[in-house]
């Protein structure tokens, strides 16, 4: 009793974060203030203690939220965080949770009981959401539905032994493969908040991708409203541009230089912060800019031809090198405020996604799964963007 | 005599805990400075991170073969601990076998059916994936880091490590005589324990891959055996390039502390300093690069041998 309250005292929080459409101030502000604490971000509910829950985002969100909830191992504690004022308290309280021992004690052993049941395959009626899995395993018919209807990130890690795990189709070598079904998004870490992408992979080839957009509860768009209502924008354009530059570095695997860009983006975002001053994010700038490594592992994919906004030509390399240019122009020289540009930046944001989301599933197929993800993050299409602006048909 | 075996295996054992937790420990400090967290506590950092995972509930995925990745995740510092046996401090190791070289190259293979049988075990697509990866990530690296270990067996005459640390005592140090199968030696060794530039294995774009259902005792048992092949793979670097415990004042131990720590500082720095290279590349340029250099390395060590330049 003493020792587990003892460990759970001295070990630090790992959170993971989920976002529902339109609260990416909230998802920016979590980010910043765990970064702040030095508590780390988790890749999958199974390495989480900290479920944070960023907006609200309607019932089929909810469900996503539940079976993430469900794969969280105990000792845990789940957080919503509505407004972004609330953050620090809500984790305040969330880390008191955290070394309530005689509480978590009672949710540890339900949470067994559940996962006890859904092991033993036991029909579990018609309860509907947190159950929806243990259905599923227990009757195979159900199994492939349950795939293609499921939108959370481990879909189909889930299936059960025992059960025909993946239909066979012929690949691109003439032999027949097992066709293994991954959705990813929406609460994948690193990827487009509100993105689903649903891939049929042989080996770790794609087959097909299907796109779907969650539509959230709010309609609001962070960076857009940002940019119109602040007097230096290039700072808040170089901060969106730090924030997909830091998510592609993430999925690229550069974790040091993400976490600088992460650093960044908060730097940038925080009001009367002088970035200028810290020789440190100039360095990194270059570093990022000038990385061969970087440059020769990405270079030829996801290539993008002229008849696409202009941002997205190119391949990965061109699209990320072109975050970092807006970054560093805003680092080495201070940018006169309020610049005029041709056509607005939340237009042209939107146009972006928009012809993203166009490219991407003809993009992905036959793509290695690294380069599919890597793809997707070069492109980071912002969905709440394209819902906040109504973009003329202008393609297609 | 059975005691003081017992005692010198725990001690050296515990040495090789330590050397892993202070990896740990300055690779948790450079990730808060990069990050802009607080770091002066982030040398503790590991240890909280354990104290953590000793509480955490062991989860499983419905259908998964727990079993399977249990022993899987258990092999991987097994593995590293059964490679420290032949590791010479001193002028003896724990048990100096006369055909060491192979003994540590086998103990290393282990870690291929570790990973597979814990990112299998794990019924999730991303473990299937990160663990497909780290089979051909051994396809591509497990070639040359055989031709560079021969290269130092072929130069000292012997299997035995502590006669390759011997051969280099009084003379050039293998690093110098044979740059090349030193440099494909630290690549590859990044490449058994999936770390810095080759860590696609437990990726991020895979959500942590391999290890990505791990939770509890069973993720600090994997996560812990990467960092001890880490460290017994920087060790293994001393005796068999590093001249071992030969240096100018200092007493020998000393010298295999700081060479191994030097060795196992370059790793953590590199790990991050650069970005993850992509398994098609890396197979690439391990194919068409570094199997040739590894061979014509051996090529020319041999012909020094023959001729009787060393």
């Amino acid at each position: 009793m003493e020792l587990t309250g003892a460990l759970l005292r001295f070990s630090v929080p790992r959170a993971f974060v989920v976002v529902a459409p339109g609260y990416t101030d909230v998802r920016l502000g979590v980010e910043c203030e765990l970064r702040k604490r030095g508590w780390a971000q988790s890749l999958t509910p199974a390495d989480a203690d900290m479920l944070v829950i960023c907006g609200d985002g309607g019932e089929r969100f909810a469900e996503s939220v539940d079976r993430v909830w469900e794969q969280t191992p105990a000792p845990r504690t789940s957080l919503r965080i509505v407004e972004f004022d609330t953050i620090a308290r809500s984790f305040d309280a969330a880390r008191a949770a955290l070394c309530d021992v005689s509480t978590l004690r009672v949710d540890a052993i339900e949470r067994r009981m559940v996962s006890g049941r859904v092991a033993r395959g036991s029909d579990m009626g018609d309860s509907k959401h947190a159950d929806s899995h243990a259905n599923a395993h227990s009757h195979n018919m159900d199994a492939d539905m349950d795939i293609d209807m499921d939108a959370d990130m481990d879909m189909s890690m889930d299936l059960p032994g025992g059960i025909a795990m993946a239909d066979r189709g012929p690949d691109r070598d003439g032999l027949k493969l097992d066709q293994l079904h991954v959705s990813l998004g929406p609460m994948l870490p690193d990827w487009p908040t509100g993105l689903v992408l649903r891939l049929v992979l042989q080996g770790d080839i794609v087959q097909s991708a299907e796109l779907e957009i969650v539509v959230g509860r709010r309609d609001s768009s962070f960076w857009l409203e940002a940019e119109a209502n602040t007097e230096d924008a290039s700072q808040i354009r170089a901060a969106a541009a730090a924030d997909s530059l830091q998510r592609f570095l993430g999925v690229a695997g550069w974790k040091s230089a993400a976490a600088t860009g992460r650093w960044l983006r908060d730097e940038l975002l925080a009001p009367g912060a002088d970035v200028l001053a810290k020789p440190r994010f100039v360095r990194w700038i270059r570093r990022v800019r000038r990385s061969r490594v970087l440059r020769w592992s990405m270079n030829g994919l996801g290539l993008v031809g002229q008849d696409t906004p202009d941002q997205l030509h190119g391949d990965v390399s061109a699209r990320y090198l072109r975050w970092a240019e807006e970054i560093a122009s805003v680092l080495s020289a201070p940018v006169v405020a309020g610049q005029p540009v041709a056509v607005p930046w939340g237009l042209q944001r939107a146009e972006r996604a928009r012809a993203a989301l166009t490219l991407l599933p003809t993009m992905l197929v036959g793509q290695e799964f690294t380069a599919a993800r890597l793809i997707v993050a070069s492109f980071d299409p912002d969905l709440e963007a394209l819902h906040s602006h109504a973009v003329p048909d202008s393609h297609d | 005599m059975t005691d003081t075996a017992t005692f010198s295996t725990l001690a050296v054992v515990g040495l090789l805990v330590i050397f892993a937790y202070a990896a740990a420990a300055t690779a948790a400090v450079m990730r808060a400075r990069h990050a802009g967290a607080p770091w002066s506590g982030a040398w503790a950092a590991p240890a909280r991170e354990v104290a953590r995972l000793l509480v955490g509930q062991r989860t499983a995925v419905v259908g998964s073969d727990r079993l399977l990745a249990r022993i899987g995740g258990l092999l991987l510092p097994i593995a590293a601990i059964l490679a420290l046996l032949v590791l010479p401090l001193g002028s003896h190791a724990l048990n100096d076998l006369p055909v060491g070289v192979v003994w540590f190259n086998s103990m290393e293979v282990m870690a291929w059916v570790a990973v597979w049988m814990v990112g299998w075990g794990s019924n999730s697509a991303w473990g299937v994936v990160g663990a497909n990866r780290f089979l051909s990530q051994g396809l591509a690296y497990e070639l040359p880091h055989m031709f560079a270990l021969i290269t130092a067996a072929v130069g000292a005459g012997s299997l035995r490590v502590s006669d390759i640390a011997a051969a280099q005592s009084g003379q050039l140090w293998f690093v110098v005589v044979m740059p090349a199968a030193f440099l494909v030696y630290l690549i590859s060794m990044m490449g058994f324990s999936f770390w810095g530039p080759f860590d696609q294995t437990v990726g991020r774009d895979i959500v942590g891959g391999v290890a990505a259902q791990l939770s509890g005792v069973d993720r600090l048992v994997f996560l812990g055996g990467r960092y001890l092949m880490l460290t017994i793979g920087s060790a293994m670097a001393v005796p068999l390039f590093l001249g071992g415990d030969a240096g100018p004042l200092l007493p020998g131990w000393v010298w295999l502390v700081v060479k191994t720590a030097a060795v196992l500082g370059v790793l953590v720095w590199l790990g991050q300093r650069v970005p993850t290279i992509r398994m098609e590349r890396f197979a690439e340029i391990s194919w068409v690069v570094l199997l040739p250099v590894t061979i014509l390395q051996a090529l020319v060590v041999s012909i020094f041998v023959v001729v009787g330049w060393m």
